[in-house]
């Protein structure tokens, strides 16, 4: 008794205060750490403001009446008894209270999935920064190699093969100079193609090559690339909106595109990247690769 | 408590939907005229390098670079260095499908460079072109 008045008497100042300062020091007192001091100094909060809307109802507390005939209305039926809505050491076996309580986030799990929060906030904010720094379009980018509207291979990858035409030779050679002997070209061309243009480009720089041929028929065409590359510098395929496809020839996984009304295939075999592009649909420049393996 | 929780899960939201928004606000779109492309610049024996290459959908009336533009640092500004257009020698092929090339320009090496690289392909409908910008 002697302790509650000392209570009383520490927190006397808070009569001095409107309901309004008290709700807004009760929602600052309100906390999951809080001591045997702050439990009372909630305590205390809680009283005054009972006692101020009994002085002068302001309609923040609930009319007991109504929420007695809704408790009897919606919890005290049938079914609900025997049962009860809290868990409580005299009713409840130990281990349904551990049970029950097992769930309720406690501080340290909060405080760790703050942490973890924050530290996922940051690796994003870092990652955004890294975008531009590493001259990718965006953080996809960073993991895979096309956009919405151009694609590149980010890596070199596999490859090997055998036979040539003419137009292939030069850039057979120029390869097997760099120790490559092995190449795939296409076999099957569609009737009515016939041979346009050629064109290998060794880089005075790295000494590595690009080839390229191309085939026409009318307004129809053709183009196959082939191309050595470090990976340091990717050559971009424009390509628009349409989702990239992918489908697997020879165990290689062959990235199908469209550029408006044209459409190119893409793979990449060691440090040979293929692509074949025509204005012809997606099944013919299948047929053209399916011929090469 | 309940405020401060959706506050984080917000802001979380917008940084993983800023993260799938292109950092370069005008996107490139797919082209009518390129098919591929590629820009790389570097330092050569007193030189900058600029190797390009670029494709088109077909024979093009004409492609290649367009422009190279050196910028050198003076401080913190960068001032005009020199440049080269489509019309200087190396530059551009007219009637080709493909075009490949490299570009010496000579620098001091101890400067530091921006160089804004365009290519470019034109057929009878219209011209397209794609830049990229490397420092030095």
């Amino acid at each position: 008794v002697a302790d509650s008045r000392m209570i009383r008497n520490q927190y006397d100042y808070l009569r001095r205060l409107d309901v309004d300062e008290l709700e807004r020091l009760l929602q600052l007192a309100v906390n999951p750490q809080c001591d045997e001091e702050d439990s009372d100094y909630v305590d205390a909060l809680l009283e005054v403001i009972l006692e101020k809307e009994q002085e002068e109802d302001t309609g923040r507390l609930s009319d007991v009446d109504e929420k007695w005939q809704e408790f009897q209305r919606h919890y005290n039926t049938e079914e609900g008894k025997g049962q009860h809505m809290y868990y409580t050491e005299e009713t409840d076996t130990p281990d349904q209270i551990q049970a029950a309580t097992s769930n309720i986030t406690t501080f340290p799990k909060r405080r760790l999935r703050r942490t973890l929060m924050v530290a996922a906030i940051i690796v994003l904010l870092v990652s955004m920064t890294l975008v531009p720094v590493m001259r990718h379009k965006n953080v996809i980018q960073l993991f895979a190699q096309w956009t919405e509207e151009q694609f590149s291979f980010g890596l070199e990858n596999p490859w090997e093969i055998d036979s040539l035409p003419e137009e292939y030779q030069d850039m057979y050679f120029s390869l097997k100079k760099c120790g490559i002997e092995t190449i795939y070209i296409p076999q099957y061309i569609p009737d009515g193609f016939v041979l346009q243009n050629y064109s290998l480009y060794t880089s005075p720089k790295t000494g590595e090559s690009s080839f390229a041929v191309m085939y026409q028929k009318g307004a129809e065409f053709i183009i196959f690339q082939l191309e050595q590359n470090d990976g340091k510098t990717g050559v971009i395929k424009e390509k628009d909106s349409t989702i990239v496809e992918t489908y697997n020839i020879n165990g290689i996984k062959h990235y199908v595109l469209s550029n408006n009304n044209n459409n190119t295939i893409a793979w990449h075999i060691d440090e040979l990247r293929y692509a074949l592009s025509s204005s012809l649909p997606i099944s013919q420049l299948k047929l053209i690769i399916n011929s090469m393996y | 408590l309940k405020l401060k929780r959706s506050c984080a899960y917000l802001f979380t939201v917008i940084c993983l939907i800023a993260l799938l928004i292109p950092v370069t606000s005008a996107a490139e779109s797919a082209s009518d005229q390129i098919m591929s492309w590629g820009i790389d610049v570097t330092f050569g024996d007193g030189t900058i390098d600029v190797e390009f290459g670029i494709t088109g959908n077909g024979t093009m009336n004409k492609l290649g670079c367009e422009s190279i533009y050196v910028y050198k640092k003076n401080g913190t500004e960068w001032d005009d260095y020199t440049y080269r257009t489509e019309y200087n020698t190396g530059m551009s092929v007219y009637n080709h499908f493909t075009y490949a090339n490299m570009i010496e320009i000579p620098c001091n090496d101890s400067a530091e460079y921006k160089v804004v690289v365009t290519v470019f392909a034109e057929d009878d409908e219209a011209r397209d072109s794609r830049t990229d910008v490397f420092y030095l």
